[in-house]
């Protein structure tokens, strides 16, 4: 076991005894980070992996936290329902609005996507939608009640619950990361004509990735939901999905754990600065910003990647063994490595 | 060396075919009917000046551009309604002229990612590691290893791609299209900016590769030396036409081709 895997074990462990250590709205606050934290590893499934950036993830967000309220509230249905509900119908939407992306690249990409999270909460608050939505003055939405009779306080089972969604969902971007799928993606981010000249359908895979990162962003919107108890248009404002693009760039690229440092910073920072100077609150958060940039441009994972260079993992090990019918040894043609 | 395959290859139907092949960028015919048959287990070259269309070529048969007009057979089948996907299914690797790197990645993932159509899988299993997954990923690692022990890149397995000299990044180019199990691999200008003992190894290599995998080639490159020692055929463009056609030997002294490269008349 090498460094790398032993300090996310230890991570682990200490995030499943945040709630048990800290009291009252310090455990609100981890849990918020936590949910950020699963929508920020699914923007760099979308960024990281396959180096396409948006800017409107916030509408997925919103749209996961209104259908678990719409499942709980509407059709009367437990909560557990919502999640599948929410992620099927993220991934779906998110999979379609990846076509039109298809067309765009970098910049305009970014801007198609802020249409969308520009658009999106006029519609919640229209007053035809208002028995589903709740219209301008929102809704409420009944927390789940602490399950199996466990000795478990609401705030503690609530982290606990949206932990154990980070865990799995940083699983399953961990495994594609080193999967087929996610090698297809990532070859399409460092060479879209080799990678079609690789047999990659790029149309495919950039759609998935964008599918992908709106189901992510929707699951962190349910746990919102529920972790909050209310939800209004106003709480999924545009300004959401930059502070998504912020914890994303803080946490570094392709690196899923840095995805709790940049949940960290987006919930954190703001009540630093604004217990420096409540006025220039926003101009603190701006030039912390702008040295973090200047210090650690990669953000956490270049900072990691600096002091723990990645050595050859244990994938090794899976290695085949030689062939034992020997042939002829290997063609070099030059100098061997650097 | 060079005339190994000859003979017995000479009546078979060729592995690919082209026919009046031409293309138009805008008011440039940058191919104009050409014509080119390549039979199974031949290295065949193709050269040409500067802007003849041999890079256009590659890009015509590997499906990036579009051709205006001819066909294009490979093994029997047209090509010019072809996805890329599936070109590269059928066994047509390649390499690119300035190498077209997955800069960010391992060689070991660079050479991965060639086994790509040589698998199947979805993304679900992919992200649950479902045992088909993972069976997947078992093969797709035993080919890579295969054609990194080949290659001689064992050492440098697992750095990554941006790390490395210009040579050892053909090498990775060449071993990441073998993974493709191609029968037709299309190299374009693979010596370019190597070394005059590098370019020998190439050469040895590429009769190496076709005596090993049973892998016909196509050659584009301007390292003279290289081509005349090591194809069977080569073929010459010239200002997007055909030119001439025949053994090294043929093509060395035909007059067309020494007015075409010297310019004299």
């Amino acid at each position: 076991m090498n460094i790398r895997t032993l300090s996310l074990i230890i991570l682990g462990i200490a995030l499943v005894l945040v709630p048990f250590v800290l009291k009252g709205y310090l455990v609100f606050q981890a849990t918020t980070i936590v949910i950020y934290a699963i929508a920020i590893m699914g923007l760099n499934i979308l960024t990281g992996l396959n180096g396409q950036i948006a800017l409107g993830h916030g509408a997925f967000f919103a749209m996961g936290a209104y259908l678990m309220a719409i499942t709980l509230n509407v059709w009367e249905l437990p909560f557990y329902v919502g999640f599948p509900i929410a992620g099927v119908a993220c991934f779906v939407f998110g999979f379609l609005f990846g076509f039109p992306a298809l067309r765009l690249e970098g910049v305009y990409l970014a801007l198609a996507t802020f249409t969308l999270a520009v658009a999106v909460p006029p519609v919640l608050k229209l007053s035809f939608l208002e028995p589903v939505t709740g219209g301008v003055m929102g809704t409420l939405v009944p927390a789940p009640t602490t399950p199996f009779g466990l000795p478990l306080g609401q705030d503690q089972w609530m982290y606990l619950l949206t932990l154990l969604f980070l865990f799995l969902m940083y699983g399953m971007a961990q495994a594609l990361k080193s999967s087929r799928s996610g090698r297809a993606m990532m070859a399409i981010r460092d060479n879209p004509i080799a990678a079609r000249a690789m047999g990659i359908n790029v149309a495919l895979y950039k759609t998935l990735a964008f599918g992908l990162s709106a189901l992510y962003a929707g699951i962190a919107g349910c746990l919102s939901a529920l972790v909050i108890q209310f939800i209004s248009a106003d709480s999924f404002t545009f300004f959401l999905s930059v502070y998504l693009i912020v914890g994303l760039v803080v946490g570094g690229a392709a690196w899923f754990p840095g995805a709790l440092i940049g949940g960290a910073y987006i919930v954190l920072v703001p009540n630093l600065v604004e217990t420096f100077s409540p006025p220039l609150a926003g101009s603190f958060y701006g030039l912390l910003l702008m040295v973090m940039m200047l210090i650690i441009p990669k953000g956490a994972s270049g900072l990691i990647e600096k002091f723990f260079p990645r050595r050859p993992s244990a994938s090794d090990t899976s290695r085949p063994a030689p062939r034992e019918d020997g042939g002829d040894g290997p063609v070099t043609i030059g100098r061997p490595g650097r | 060396m060079a005339s190994t395959a000859s003979g017995a290859t000479e009546s078979r139907t060729p592995l690919l075919s082209i026919k009046n092949l031409c293309i138009r960028f805008g008011g440039v015919l940058a191919l104009d009917n050409v014509n080119l048959d390549i039979s199974p287990g031949r290295i065949v070259g193709l050269i040409g000046p500067n802007g003849a269309g041999k890079t256009t070529m590659f890009n015509c048969i590997s499906r990036l551009y579009q051709p205006t007009s001819g066909r294009i057979e490979f093994a029997g089948e047209d090509l010019t309604t072809s996805t890329p996907q599936r070109i590269a299914r059928l066994g047509i690797g390649r390499t690119f002229q300035n190498v077209a790197s997955f800069d960010e990645l391992s060689v070991l993932d660079n050479v991965r990612i060639g086994a790509h159509t040589r698998s199947t899988g979805n993304i679900v299993s992919d992200m649950l590691s479902l045992p088909n997954a993972r069976r997947q990923e078992r093969s797709i690692d035993e080919t890579a290893y295969k054609f990194i022990d080949y290659l001689g890149l064992a050492d440098v397995a697992h750095s990554t791609i941006s790390s490395l000299s210009l040579g050892t990044r053909k090498r990775v180019e060449i071993a990441r299209a073998l993974a493709m199990s191609p029968r037709l691999l299309m190299l374009d200008e693979p010596a370019g900016g190597l070394t005059h003992s590098e370019v020998a190894e190439l050469g040895r290599l590429f009769v190496k590769i076709r005596d090993d995998w049973q892998i016909t080639i196509l050659l584009v490159e301007h390292h003279m030396q290289l081509v005349m020692s090591v194809s069977d055929e080569v073929t010459v463009l010239n200002f997007g036409k055909n030119l001439a056609h025949g053994t090294p030997s043929q093509i060395r002294s035909n007059p067309d081709v020494i007015h075409a490269y010297l310019g004299r008349s």
